[in-house]
């Protein structure tokens, strides 16, 4: 599947990544094309159709380049459904759905290949969507490309009818295959009986194609319409009690770019065993009794969606959710439903309990505002819904996180945040940032122009590259320069050539052989960021980690004050440049005043607070002696939470480089290596977030096709970091899994049972070491 | 779950008149120690045991910022912990809830008695009581992440 952040349309080149293939045959592609085709295989002709249509120009090369690698009968297909797709017929995503649909309904399809007399079977021996889509347009029925009861015993009605106008012999013919048809569906356990009734073939396709004339909306986009054996009149004809059927809402079928996207259904960090989502699952095998899951289950059978299906199951009551669900199927039925009603995305309120069910946390409203659950917004819960099954359940489902709260706290725009009670917080701004991007890779940008010529670049963070490195200056513009790093001092790199062309300010450096810039989703990164600080200290030991950073974080008062200081080199701390030292008595003064500012979050002077104090404050007797204890708090806490974006400002000294962090109010240092190696700033605030960001870059391309197991982390730099991940995050081992409902407390007015208000409370106050 | 009103107003109560003593016994004990090694000169901790007296008037007298500056000076110069509460106390009372909540974390990491730490905890509960019912979001121990990193211009 084609994301923009891999290929970039306006430029030609490979966006930049560790091990990212570039070669070799005259494919005349650009090399960001050819090599997002090199990780396309036999099984990606929907990626390559999506790819097909977004480069129309480039048609031909792209087949001849991707016959190489995916087989001909990828391509084939993908060509079909691409020019379908083109020509008005059913659209890429209908077709994979439909697929998908009738690989798992394989005795409906086995009815209508008889019938049809394997009209519609591919040249790959496959039921193929495109043409079952143009026989039920054809034969008036709903055309979606699925075969459920309905296209089969349509398809069954209309051989009848050509058997009782043909000659004997077909009419034998067809005869037999029907019967032997049958016969596997008995013996597939399928008893008749309990298979639903179709609707009348005439009934359903004159509205539905009334509809499509009168306002133009492709089939694809309109609502599915009810399955027979889902609707109330159905249940009420087998017996059912009217209480226990849910009200024929109309599905409206509207997947967004999150559903486009969704790779992996059944939650993991590679798409290999992940099943594409279905909005239309197919229903597990049980019993049927009557009750809610079999309805469900029946409505499924009916050709309903899974949203159609929840309706027999959603409940406001997390225990009655909790039991319909188990009614339906197993864990594993009732993640592949819920998917299908989050993905579908047809009820905003049934999302979130499918949410809420699917990854057993609360939804909360919290704040001014924002004080009903009902303020979620659906696309944002897909979208994490999304990123949450690209991590492995063992992050994702590791029990920790157990509530997702909105704020609109204004302090709080566009954040998201943890606390110690397993609530992840996103605030205002956030909560619609589903297109909200973030640049994330090795980069700097100049902090003055550079020109044509000049051996020098001055930056604005600092120490990112290494000597050897070679960057690109404006790698994503014509007057773009590749040169090497010969030497790094603070803010400025040496480099090994002279600039060919000129570079204004701000301009972008970045590493140039993978790894560089490259714009993410600001949602998905905050998802697999948060999940992060939930596992860390909880499910993964960070303390090896926050190690290999040379972390040491005190908390603020004088016993924490005082080791940080002794990290400084101790006594040499309080030297003062006329070659005495800080008085004792002085001493706990002036380790008051910085701790207080610590706790207070003041940013600015220490100085100017006191300054008209008698007698004299002890800080401001010391102002100008030089005191290195007092110059690294003063020029820590004067950049306030910003530091991180300015690690050379960071005092280096006794082989540390020493900060404050305002929102662990921890006095803290990390090692030189922590510095250079950085995957972000942001990653220097604090050993938390040195160990979140780090997870954050390790699972980035999760999901993403052609995406291994083994490819997890090669973002990463530092090869210790990255392998320190693999065994100590990745290969840990697995925690308990499971879907349902929550414990929740009873409905609180304005919310949703199983909401909460209140959102953010207590929290995490440390949990780094050296404190 | 807000608090009763009662309720919080003992706390703080409580809290005030314990934090009073504790200062009040400190700051005799700064005043009748001898100056000794500074020449006459005051110690830090006696300044400090006086801008405590100071507050603690202002408190009496229900100025409680001004209060709350002159505990804020006290520790300053002299980290004790009960004029750590003093502050915190005082600013609740000010309705400056934010920085209230900030010295009480303050007054946590200065290694307080038992005593004391129960009387922070309770305090710190008063503080988010009162904040909740302003529609403020206060938390102790939230950590707030910070944006990402800009995007490049």
């Amino acid at each position: 599947m084609i994301r923009d952040s891999l290929i970039d349309p306006q430029s030609d080149t490979v966006t930049d990544r560790p091990g990212t293939q570039t070669d070799d045959a005259d494919h005349g592609l650009p090399p960001a094309i050819h090599a997002y085709i090199l990780r396309l295989g036999p099984g990606d002709d929907a990626a390559l159709s999506e790819l097909l249509l977004g480069h129309r120009a480039m048609w031909s090369q792209i087949l001849a380049d991707a016959s190489h690698h995916m087989g001909l009968a990828a391509v084939q297909r993908a060509i079909a459904a691409s020019q379908a797709a083109a020509g008005g017929g059913p659209s890429l995503r209908t077709i994979s759905t439909a697929r998908a649909y009738n690989q798992a309904h394989s005795h409906h399809v086995a009815v209508f290949n008889a019938a049809t007399g394997n009209a519609c079977v591919g040249a790959d021996g496959e039921l193929d969507p495109i043409a079952v889509w143009q026989w039920q347009k054809d034969h008036a029925i709903p055309h979606d490309g699925r075969v459920g009861p309905q296209t089969s015993s349509t398809a069954r009605a209309a051989a009848a009818q050509t058997t009782a106008t043909a000659p004997a012999p077909d009419a034998d013919a067809n005869a037999n295959a029907n019967a032997n048809v049958e016969a596997d569906a008995d013996a597939e356990g399928i008893p008749a009986e309990r298979m639903p009734d179709p609707l009348p073939p005439e009934a359903a396709p004159i509205a539905v194609d009334a509809a499509v004339d009168a306002e133009g909306i492709p089939a694809e986009r309109m609502p599915d319409p009810l399955p027979a054996a889902a609707a109330p009149v159905a249940a009420s004809a087998d017996g059912i009690p009217a209480e226990r059927t849910s009200p024929a809402a109309p599905a409206i079928q509207a997947p967004g770019p999150a559903a486009a996207e969704d790779i992996a259904a059944g939650g993991g960090a590679t798409i290999d065993a992940a099943p594409a989502p279905t909005t239309a699952p197919a229903p597990p095998a049980r019993p049927d009794n009557g009750g809610p899951g079999s309805l469900a289950r029946r409505a499924l059978d009916g050709q309903g969606t899974a949203e159609q299906a929840f309706q027999y199951l959603v409940s406001d009551n997390d225990a009655t959710l909790d039991k319909n669900l188990a009614d339906y199927g197993d864990i594993a039925a009732q993640r592949a439903l819920l998917d299908g009603v989050i993905v579908q995305g047809a009820d905003a309120g049934h999302v979130r309990r499918a949410f809420h069910a699917y990854w057993r946390v609360q939804l909360t409203g919290a704040g001014k505002g924002t004080n009903n659950v009902r303020d979620w917004p659906v696309p944002t819960l897909q979208a994490m819904h999304h990123e949450l099954k690209v991590l492995p359940d063992q992050d994702s489902r590791a029990g920790v996180w157990n509530q997702l709260s909105l704020s609109d706290d204004p302090r709080m725009s566009h954040r998201g945040w943890y606390d110690a009670t397993g609530n992840l917080s996103l605030g205002a701004d956030a909560r619609d940032a589903t297109d909200s991007k973030q640049s994330t890779g090795y980069f700097e940008q100049l902090s003055a122009p550079a020109r044509a010529g000049a051996t020098q670049l001055q930056v604005l963070g600092g120490e990112r590259f290494k000597v050897g490195d070679r960057i690109s200056v404006d790698g994503k513009a014509a007057s773009a320069d590749v040169t090497t790093v010969t030497a790094v001092a603070g803010n400025l790199y040496t480099l090994g050539a002279a600039l060919a062309h000129d570079h204004g300010a701000r301009a972008i450096v970045d590493l140039h052989d993978g790894g560089g810039l490259r714009q993410t989703s600001w949602l998905d990164y905050t998802v697999r960021h948060e999940i992060a600080h939930f596992l860390d200290g909880n499910k993964v030991d960070t303390s090896g980690f926050y190690a290999m950073g040379g972390w040491g974080t005190f908390p603020s008062g004088s016993s924490g004050f005082e080791s940080w200081l002794k990290a400084m080199g101790g006594e040499a701390a309080w030297a003062t440049n006329d070659g005495g030292s800080v008085n004792h008595d002085d001493r706990r003064s002036i380790m008051s005043v910085i701790s207080s500012a610590l706790d207070s979050r003041s940013t600015g002077s220490l100085f100017d607070k006191y300054r008209d104090i008698h007698p004299p404050m002890p800080i401001s007797t010391y102002e100008h002696k030089g005191v290195p204890a007092i110059e690294a708090a003063q020029r820590c806490l004067s950049l306030g939470e910003s530091f991180s974006h300015n690690p050379t400002a960071m005092p280096s000294i006794n082989g540390h480089r020493f900060s404050t962090s305002f929102m662990y109010g921890r006095f803290q240092y990390c090692s030189e290596q922590a510095v250079t190696d950085r995957v972000s700033d942001y990653s220097l605030s604090a050993p938390a977030e040195f160990f979140a960001d780090t997870y954050a870059m390790f699972y980035e391309e999760a999901g993403k096709p052609g995406i291994t197991d083994a490819d997890h982390g090669r973002m990463i730099r530092n090869e210790q970091w990255r392998t320190w991940f693999r065994e100590h995050v990745h290969n840990r081992g697995h925690g308990p899994a499971g879907t349902g409902a929550a414990k929740t407390d009873d409905a609180v007015a304005g919310q949703e049972p199983g909401a909460r208000p209140g959102g953010a409370n207590r929290g995490r106050s440390t949990g780094n070491p050296g404190g | 779950m807000q608090r009763p009103v009662t309720s919080r107003r003992g706390g703080i109560r409580a809290g005030w008149r314990a934090a009073a003593i504790a200062a009040v016994t400190i700051a005799a004990a700064c005043h009748a120690a001898p100056a000794d090694g500074t020449g006459g000169k005051l110690t830090q901790a006696q300044i400090a045991a006086n801008d405590n007296a100071t507050g603690e008037r202002l408190m009496r007298e229900g100025k409680y910022a001004e209060a709350a500056q002159k505990f804020e000076f006290a520790y300053a110069r002299n980290p004790v912990v009960a004029y750590y509460i003093s502050d915190c106390t005082a600013r609740l009372r000010a309705g400056d809830l934010e920085h209230a909540l900030h010295v009480c974390q303050g007054a946590r990491n200065n290694e307080p008695s038992p005593a004391q730490r129960r009387q922070i905890e309770q305090l710190i509960k008063d503080i988010l009581a009162a904040g909740k019912a302003q529609g403020l979001e206060l938390c102790d121990g939230c950590i707030y992440e910070a944006p990402p990193d800009p995007p490049p211009h």
